[in-house]
């Protein structure tokens, strides 16, 4: 458990930063390249339609590649946003010239051979995708495969407290450096963050009816107005599912 | 008790045919905690399922009411179902009116009604990934035929959970778990969706969408996606929002026994 939990200190030290200053997207991506054992990550944020509005990398290398995927339409970073699930392309050098037209050359001209693309999502709320990219083949399968979903889990929740303010240290109350160096919590027991409860995403629902927008936006809309009244987003969902508050257009 | 028995036997056929058909893992746990309740004389009943780090989420439970939900939720911080998590051992309190060690939930459960809650671990080899919560109204302990009763139903929950089709793709513990869980915060934005569109509670939203989900043989995380999408066709959408008030006006459904299970 010591090894296991050693591996998640860098990326938790980074996201309990406590004034957000260095949490930047590309050392999110470096983090989660570090974590999982690949050369290279990229989150690529989405709108509800997939269309792309922000990308991050870890090194500038794997521009191109995202860019095409993005820009093109097809591979691995795509299909998990639409289809919320896993997508792994364990070795871009056989057989996936049809599958993703014109992705493997470049590719592989790049030095990549195999990719493993994961869905950052909250219910059915869609934010992006989180791609690692190796110079090795080979699938992210056993111990790596549960780190990389937790990891998405954890990377879209800072995504989503990272849209307002940049501090992400509210996401995991509790979670502080003190708390990290020391012996007594494992990653594997961080607190839920506030987001993660019932009438927060009941809440998300009715302001997307409400303002008639994605059900992703409506829960950054509903950490803004937290935000703004200096209160937490579980006090604003409870207003709104009680039908005391109402978001107007 | 030959009525129990059968009750039994039938809700554990309908277990195991999910282990061949494709199913909805919210909706299957929703019905085994109605069975709960039937089957133990319990008040209420609800099923925690632990994420990636160790945080417990509402997964199922029989009624979908606000206080019992909230009861769930604080034990992220205390209560039997965190106790039983942690040390994988079932909790059992038959009397919250006497000294409890949770300061905080137990007033919170005696306001919600509550008086004896019991909590079962659900195990995978020696991994805890969650609990089955049993709440009564009378203070009073379960018999030892209950608690035997109590933990296979727990077993089968757990067995519902790691045989979720939704997470095909990889059969790993983690990956089950978080498609479990995604499947239910998915529910509860559909719910939202819902109520907004109906003008109606949270919890009403959650019996229109599961009936519409059973009238059409979908499965309930695909149609409450498909609501939260708004990829749901506007007769479809209409019809769900039609079916629901015109359940609303004839309303005994909370009693009446389960189309999948009888």
């Amino acid at each position: 458990m010591t090894a296991d939990r050693d591996r998640w200190v860098p990326i938790m030290m980074l996201i309990a930063a406590p004034d957000g200053a260095e949490l930047t997207g590309s050392g999110l991506c470096a983090a989660s390249a570090e974590l999982l054992g690949v050369d290279g990550a990229a989150i690529a944020l989405m709108t509800g339609k997939g269309v792309p509005v922000a990308t991050y990398r870890s090194d500038p290398a794997f521009q191109p590649i995202e860019d095409l995927q993005l820009v093109l339409g097809v591979g691995p970073c795509l299909d998990a946003y639409r289809e919320r699930r896993p997508v792994v392309e364990a070795d871009l050098a056989t057989g996936s010239t049809l599958r993703w037209p014109g992705l493997a050359p470049l590719a592989l001209d790049a030095g990549i051979r195999s990719i493993s693309a994961f869905p950052l999502r909250i219910g059915a709320a869609r934010f992006g995708a989180l791609t690692a990219y190796d110079s090795r083949p080979g699938a992210l399968e056993g111990s790596r495969l549960d780190d990389a979903l937790a990891l998405s889990a954890i990377v879209t929740r800072t995504l989503v407290a990272m849209q307002l303010d940049g501090a992400a240290g509210d996401l995991v109350p509790g979670l502080s450096r003190a708390s990290l160096v020391g012996d007594n919590l494992p990653p594997a027991r961080l607190p839920s963050g506030e987001i993660d409860h019932a009438e927060v995403h009941q809440a998300s629902g009715m302001v997307s009816v409400q303002l008639g927008i994605d059900v992703g936006d409506a829960l950054a809309r509903l950490r803004a107005r937290a935000f703004a009244d200096g209160t937490t987003v579980r006090e604003v969902a409870a207003e709104v599912v009680a039908r005391r508050l109402r978001f107007d257009p | 008790m030959a009525h129990r028995e059968t009750l039994l036997a039938s809700t554990f056929l309908t277990l195991a045919d999910t282990l061949v058909d494709d199913f909805d893992v919210v909706e299957v746990l929703t019905t085994l905690c109605g069975r709960c309740v039937d089957l133990l004389g319990t008040s209420a009943s609800g099923i925690l399922l632990a994420d990636s780090r160790g945080a417990l989420h509402v997964m199922a439970a029989s009624g979908e009411q606000a206080n019992l939900l909230e009861l769930f939720q604080i034990q992220n911080e205390e209560g039997p179902c965190l106790d039983s998590f942690r040390s994988g051992r079932a909790v059992m309190h038959n009397d919250l009116g006497t000294e409890s060690p949770w300061p905080r939930f137990a007033p919170a459960a005696r306001r919600a009604g509550f008086n004896a809650v019991h909590a079962f671990p659900m195990v995978v080899r020696s991994n805890v990934v969650g609990t089955l919560n049993l709440f009564m109204e009378d203070p009073r302990p379960l018999q030892p035929a209950d608690i035997d009763v109590a933990q296979a139903l727990a077993h089968a929950a757990t067995l519902t959970v790691l045989q979720n089709r939704a997470t095909e793709d990889s059969h790993r513990l983690t990956a089950q778990l978080q498609g479990a869980l995604d499947s239910r915060i998915a529910i509860e934005q559909a719910k939202g969706v819902v109520s907004e569109l109906g003008q109606v509670g949270t919890d009403e939203a959650f019996t229109w969408l599961r009936s519409f989900a059973r009238s059409r043989n979908r499965k309930l995380t695909d149609v409450a996606t498909a609501v939260v999408d708004r990829t749901l066709e506007t007769a479809e959408r209409t019809e769900l929002l039609r079916a629901g008030r015109g359940r609303g006006r004839s309303r005994a459904d909370a009693t009446q026994p389960d189309p999948q299970l009888s």
